[in-house]
């Protein structure tokens, strides 16, 4: 890192967000790419140091704001929304999943065990295992897939499958000015 | 719900005050009445139409003068009080009770069909509900698809009712309940068995009221919302009752088909009405035939010109749910040529006419009841042929009313009694219905009867003793004596008669049916199926020539030796008349798609041509 840079991190008074990717289909990180030139507004007043189609962090680093998108499906998940928790002052619940379970826990309706059969079994080729999450290397799945605040306090919810690339930079933009977002009326959207 | 005051009511009633706003309001109405009339939208998801209130759903809650906590909906007004609903605290209740109602069902939008048009999502909307404090249950609900066309998703439902309210108080059929108890409480088909195997007459009144998205129509389902269609109305020609249809389309696709609020009949429709119409599956016809071959119109139409000039003899059967204009022009252009024709119920109407006629010089005017809504204030009512379950099934949800409210009902079939369960008296008669109607009468003349249907008679003239008492005449009535003696059980107890012959359109026509076999036959069968299709393809298979006008491919188009298209339901315009003799318009709810000419302009030309 050059003196120059060095120097703009310290002076740096943005706010951190960091996001992360649980069982979703990444259509919220999508919308959010939306945003579109809104990004370059909007990074004047953020700064992302997590999220996985835009910066290179694997962990889930401190922030000010960290945003989940998707279910709480396996065990991975359940340790990253622990961290996420634990390293951001505010939590936000991106889309339908996070917030209120989303397209996702469908398969709460099957027997977890037979769904990976059925799903997997002979369909590949014959050395195809079923990835069960028994030290095969795969996360674990959960019994059932659940909501964000099943698992962990959440701050803010922002649901909609995906919610408006609108909504996601404005209620952003409200966090970063301290303020808390208000998404009512039009911009509350269940789909 | 709707019930509204009117001006001189209001004037006598009382004053409240509903957040702050000062509302006059009748005495005895519902606050939630009052409100909505003075345009202050008070929240609900369980009150609807017409149907009886039951604050099911706790959304109307409101605070009574800062005191007490009541369901506006079920509380009536008082003078000087002071009405709240929108406050924080009643807002934070209403979540709590939406919070309650995504926990237990199935609640996400995403995969229904109601999405976008969903009263539950708009309430969620409204409150502000965007996350569950509850953990959410994941029942294990079926879909019950057993019926063809409505499907019951228990998964999408908040218990608020409307279905069974509906079913009972405006179709009158009572085949949905509400079953088991406390939080298990579902809604339930009789008494608890698939809805295609129960008493349901899937006239989809219930998918109407449905606020949610558990029950809906197959036929419909993700075709669509409701608020991206275009709504035309048109008259339905299926039966003579001639319900208002509200047809919604989208890009040129039929979406739905609904009935129109805030009539007697409750925005009713029937199977036919509702979905028949919209499950017709056979090939659209867009092409005239001639011996298979496809031709261009004014070809098709000289060799019905060369076939209809060298016949000796031509039969002719006209569908009666055509506009009467159509009907007029054809009945025109057959006789020109000499045909037989035939349209079905036009016999009857032209029998019942004539005998109306010689009873009108005997001093019995005024038979005819003025409207089929007339036997909702029956007291006692005879139906001679319960058919008309199937075939006038919003005539027969009357019946069932009027029977529920205490009239007296004598149901005689010489087949399955369809409305057994409503009747006081259900006669059965092996012989012919003529004949039970005649022991009626008879036994009215000689004072008893001692015959084997002798009690049709008693239980029939004693139904119509009541003071406001009314025979009702199936299709299935149609020999001149069975008639003769109908009427005249009618006239001698001073009771009117609802007429519901086979004809959609009861317009007067010249038709005076076929009586032989002939050469050629012509059939104007539209988009005729069951039935009356078997009647014309009868009619057809007697003769050396066949020549179809019909809108869709059929074992009557198979044999036809020239098939020319014709208009479909929605695309037809004119008028037709109803049962209860008014006319009323047939609008154009979708442009014809492709070359498909008018009826009347083949007509027009068939008789230039025939000439």
């Amino acid at each position: 890192m050059s003196a120059q840079t060095e120097a703009d991190a310290q002076n740096d008074d943005r706010t951190t967000v960091a996001t992360v990717c649980l069982g979703g289909c990444s259509g919220c990180h999508m919308e959010f790419l939306n945003v579109d030139h809104g990004l370059v507004e909007l990074v004047e007043e953020v700064d992302i140091v997590a999220s996985h189609m835009i910066v290179d962090e694997k962990g889930v680093p401190e922030a000010d704001v960290g945003i989940a998108e998707g279910v709480v499906t396996n065990e991975e998940n359940v340790e990253v929304v622990e961290e996420l928790r634990e390293n951001c002052d505010t939590v936000v619940a991106w889309g339908d999943c996070a917030a209120l379970r989303g397209i996702m826990s469908l398969r709460n309706y099957q027997d977890r065990d037979e769904m990976l059969e059925e799903t997997y079994k002979g369909e590949a080729d014959d050395e195809s295992e079923v990835p069960f999450g028994d030290d095969d290397g795969v996360p674990k799945l959960l019994e059932d897939a659940r909501p964000l605040d099943e698992y962990i306090d959440v701050d803010v919810y922002v649901p909609g499958c995906p919610p408006d690339a609108d909504v996601m930079k404005e209620s952003l933009e409200a966090l970063a000015r301290g303020e808390t977002p208000e998404i009512e009326g039009e911009k509350l959207q269940y789909d | 719900m709707s019930e509204s005051a009117t001006a001189d009511e209001i004037e006598d009633g009382v004053t409240l005050t509903i957040d702050g706003q000062e509302v006059q309001a009748r005495e005895g109405e519902t606050i939630l009445s009052a409100a909505e009339r003075a345009g202050i939208d008070i929240p609900t998801l369980c009150a609807y139409a017409d149907l009886t209130n039951v604050g099911a759903c706790r959304m109307c809650l409101v605070d009574v003068d800062g005191e007490r906590r009541e369901t506006a909906c079920t509380t009536a007004v008082a003078d000087g009080v002071e009405i709240e609903y929108d406050t924080e605290d009643l807002w934070d209740q209403r979540r709590t009770i939406l919070e309650l109602m995504f926990t237990e069902e199935n609640h996400y939008c995403m995969y229904c069909e109601m999405e976008g048009d969903c009263e539950l999502e708009d309430m969620f909307n409204r409150a502000g509900l965007d996350s569950d404090r509850f953990p959410l249950e994941y029942k294990d609900v079926e879909p019950d698809t057993s019926n063809d066309y409505i499907t019951m998703d228990l998964d999408r439902c908040i218990s608020c009712g409307r279905c069974i309210r509906t079913c009972e108080e405006v179709v009158g059929n009572d085949t949905l309940n509400f079953g088991n108890r406390g939080r298990e409480t579902t809604i339930i088909a009789d008494s608890g068995v698939p809805l295609g195997e129960s008493s349901c007459t899937s006239c989809g009144a219930c998918v109407q009221a449905c606020p949610t998205g558990t029950l809906y129509s197959p036929l419909s389902a993700y075709k669509g919302r409701e608020r991206d269609c275009e709504v035309e109305t048109t008259t339905c020609s299926e039966c003579s009752v001639g319900c208002e249809l509200e047809v919604y389309t989208n890009s040129g696709r039929i979406v739905k088909i609904e009935g129109v609020e805030g009539g007697a009949d409750g925005g009713q429709l029937c199977e036919m009405g509702r979905f028949e119409l919209l499950d017709d599956r056979r090939e659209r016809i867009t092409e005239p035939r001639v011996d298979g071959e496809r031709v261009d119109l004014e070809d098709a139409l000289e060799a019905v010109g060369d076939e209809l000039a060298d016949a000796n003899s031509v039969n002719a059967v006209a569908s009666d749910r055509l506009p009467t204009e159509t009907l007029d022009a054809f009945a025109e252009a057959m006789e020109t040529v000499d045909a037989a024709l035939e349209i079905p119920g036009a016999q009857r109407r032209a029998t019942e006419a004539a005998i109306r006629k010689e009873l009108a010089a005997d001093g019995y005017e005024d038979l005819p009841a003025d409207s089929i809504e007339d036997l909702l204030d029956a007291e006692g009512i005879v139906v001679y042929d319960t058919s008309i379950v199937d075939t006038h099934p919003v005539a027969a949800s009357y019946v069932r009313r009027a029977a529920k409210d205490g009239a007296e009902l004598v149901t005689v079939d010489g087949e399955e009694d369809q409305l057994k369960r409503f009747s006081d008296d259900s006669l059965t008669v092996g012989s012919p219905l003529a004949q039970a109607t005649a022991e009626a009468a008879g036994a009215l003349a000689d004072g008893g009867s001692a015959s084997p249907v002798a009690g049709v008679a008693e239980a029939a003239t004693r139904t119509l003793d009541a003071d406001e008492s009314v025979v009702v005449l199936g299709p299935d009535i149609e020999e001149q004596d069975a008639l003769v003696d109908a009427y005249g059980l009618a006239a001698m107890t001073d009771s009117q008669v609802v007429s519901l012959d086979r004809s959609a359109n009861r317009a007067d026509l010249a038709a005076d049916g076929i009586e032989e076999p002939a050469e050629v036959a012509y059939l104007l069968a539209g988009d005729d199926r069951g039935d009356d299709l078997d009647r014309a393809i009868e009619v057809a298979r007697q003769a050396d020539t066949v020549i179809a006008q019909a809108t869709r491919e059929s074992a009557l188009t198979d044999i036809a030796d020239v098939v020319i298209p014709a208009l479909d339901w929605f695309e037809r315009e004119g008028t037709i008349v109803d049962a209860d003799g008014q006319q009323r318009a047939v609008d154009r709810v979708l442009e014809p798609r492709g070359e498909i000419d008018a009826d009347l302009d083949v007509i027009a030309a068939l008789q230039e041509v025939a000439a």
